[in-house]
């Protein structure tokens, strides 16, 4: 099953990844950390004028491939997206994104790792 | 059938003898026996899943996880909890204690108050009196009738003028095997609630085993127990917090190290959000928490209204069976508080040989095949309070059935040859 993770798409995006690095002019800032390995991750957020929708993200990190790649397609998916509607999403979801069928429970941290900072973030502005 | 040679025969120790005689096993309330089912799902976990969990990416630590966390909510089912609020420990001992430092630590100011009766066992007794010497706290104490059960009246009292912060009852006595009312018991509590809430704390090592248990109806705010009374391996315990007082941060950790953090700097800690892994510090005893688990599967499958069934008509049984017999004394509730009730008395029968000591009834019984406890069963301000230096008690399980209590009464009857000559 975990084959599927490392498809040459996964890889590709964790090596280039969307949107990386510092946003300037950005309402929030949030750092997360997987506790099972101590990975982190920081993301930026830029808000619409009524704090409803992200306008812009950006974020940077040092993680494995799941989580960087994870990331980075989310930070894509999300610009746009209201924060009641980021705030519903599930581990299906970033499923989903990544397109992977399934996910051990130990790798799992690692695929959320960068919603649950966005989550952080949104709670926390 | 409950106490059938069809149950007896999952039972694998059942079958040997002790002194020649075949085994009539009648010490659950001290531990119960295990099934075959339960030895094979803990020795399946060894034989095929073993690895640490949690923070491995092989497939081994994968499988233990999964088989860990289904585990884990699996026995929160059972008991009508929600996963996050099952913290496993080895025994309701340490759920206590966890419940002393996580909670009485952190939350009690000298010269509140902690109530807890004469009937506890020592594991709900000590524990309080060594918070009240860290803490200041005064421990208030409950009494008892002469029928075994609680002086309700004095609880309401010492509610109503001392300033209470915690209640901790036993549900179920070891001793006397009186069912304490927890409906009324929180109803008292309620009446008295003040600006800061009064919390209730029950020691279920006696009720679990032998009752349905539903944590969200029962509706108390830390509920102990053991798994090895109630078919599980020895070593697998568990808590059950109220989640709101996990969430608040009411209740605390109180073993620190791997596995309970979320972040880890030189200057400070943070705690892991996840409620079930903040409460799981250093590795936990993965294949005892998978027995648990079996055993919760096993007892669904006999249905606990059945088995608490099947126990009161054993205890009935046995109080017949013993009120025939002069030399003997029943200790504890022998009829209901109302006619038309049913008897408020589950999982044991202990009594009083006129006599012969406990010890002596007991290891002549145990000539006999009959393995009964004898002592103060860690209950000795109940015992000292009413002069009895040592009890017998018999106790029972899914696998009892009425030719142990004959082969209990049978051997009795060789006590009263043995000192007549």
């Amino acid at each position: 099953m975990n084959d599927d993770l490392y498809r040459e798409a996964i890889i590709t995006e964790a090596r280039h990844p969307q949107n990386y690095g510092p946003l300037e002019g950005a309402d929030i800032s949030q750092s997360y950390i997987n506790p099972s390995c101590g990975d982190s991750i920081k993301v930026f957020v830029k808000l619409d004028l009524e704090k409803k929708n992200i306008l812009d993200i950006g974020w940077e990190g040092a993680g494995c491939v799941v989580s960087m790649a994870s990331m980075s397609f989310l930070s894509a998916k999300i610009k746009g997206m209201s924060l009641t509607e980021i705030n519903k999403m599930t581990t299906t979801d970033l499923k989903k994104i990544l397109g992977i069928k399934d996910i051990t429970p130990s790798r799992e941290k690692c695929m959320m790792m960068g919603l649950m900072a966005i989550k952080k973030a949104i709670k926390d502005k | 059938m409950l106490g059938s040679q069809m149950i007896k025969s999952q039972f694998p120790i059942l079958s040997r003898k002790v002194n020649g005689k075949p085994l009539v096993y009648l010490d659950n309330a001290a531990t119960s026996q295990k099934p075959q089912a339960i030895i094979d799902a803990i020795s399946n976990y060894y034989i095929q899943h073993n690895a640490n969990v949690h923070r491995g990416v092989h497939l081994l630590s994968d499988e233990a996880t999964r088989v860990f966390e289904e585990s884990r909510n699996s026995i929160a089912k059972f008991f009508g909890a929600d996963p996050a609020e099952l913290i496993i420990t080895r025994n309701a001992t340490e759920s206590i204690n966890g419940v002393a430092y996580g909670w009485a630590d952190k939350n009690l100011k000298a010269g509140e108050v902690i109530v807890t009766s004469l009937m506890e066992h020592h594991a709900n007794f000590v524990v309080w009196q060594e918070v009240c010497k860290r803490t200041g706290a005064r421990l208030e104490i409950i009494g008892v009738d002469e029928h075994g059960r609680l002086k309700l009246d004095e609880l309401k009292q010492k509610l109503k003028t001392l300033p209470v912060r915690l209640v901790a009852l036993v549900h179920v006595s070891n001793a006397t095997g009186t069912v304490n009312p927890i409906k009324k018991i929180k109803k008292i509590i309620a009446h008295q609630q003040k600006e800061t809430p009064i919390r209730l704390l029950i020691d279920g090592a006696q009720s679990a085993p032998h009752m349905l248990i539903n944590f969200h109806q029962l509706d108390v705010d830390f509920y102990a127990f053991s798994g090895h009374k109630m078919l599980a391996p020895m070593g697998v315990g568990g808590l059950l917090v109220k989640k709101e007082l996990l969430e608040s941060g009411e209740m605390q950790p109180w073993l620190f190290g791997g596995g309970m953090i979320f972040s880890v700097l030189p200057e400070a800690t943070e705690y892991n959000p996840d409620l079930a892994e903040r409460f799981t510090a250093g590795t936990p005893d993965v294949a005892s928490v998978v027995g648990l688990a079996a055993a919760c599967d096993y007892l669904k499958t006999l249905e606990m209204r059945k088995v608490e069934q099947h126990d009161r008509e054993l205890v009935l049984y046995a109080l017949e069976k013993l009120s025939k017999l002069p030399e003997i004394k029943v200790i504890g509730p022998t009829t209901p508080t109302q006619t038309g009730q049913s008897l408020d008395r589950l999982g044991s029968v202990a009594f009083i040989h006129q006599t012969a000591h406990a010890h002596d009834v007991s290891q002549i019984l145990d000539s006999e095949g009959v393995a009964v406890r004898s002592g103060h069963h860690c209950t000795m301000p109940l015992h000292s309070h009413f002069g009895w230096q040592a009890t017998t008690r018999a106790s029972f399980s899914v696998y009892s059935s009425k030719n142990d209590v004959d082969s209990l009464v049978k051997g009795l009857a060789k006590i009263n040859q043995v000192f007549k000559s």
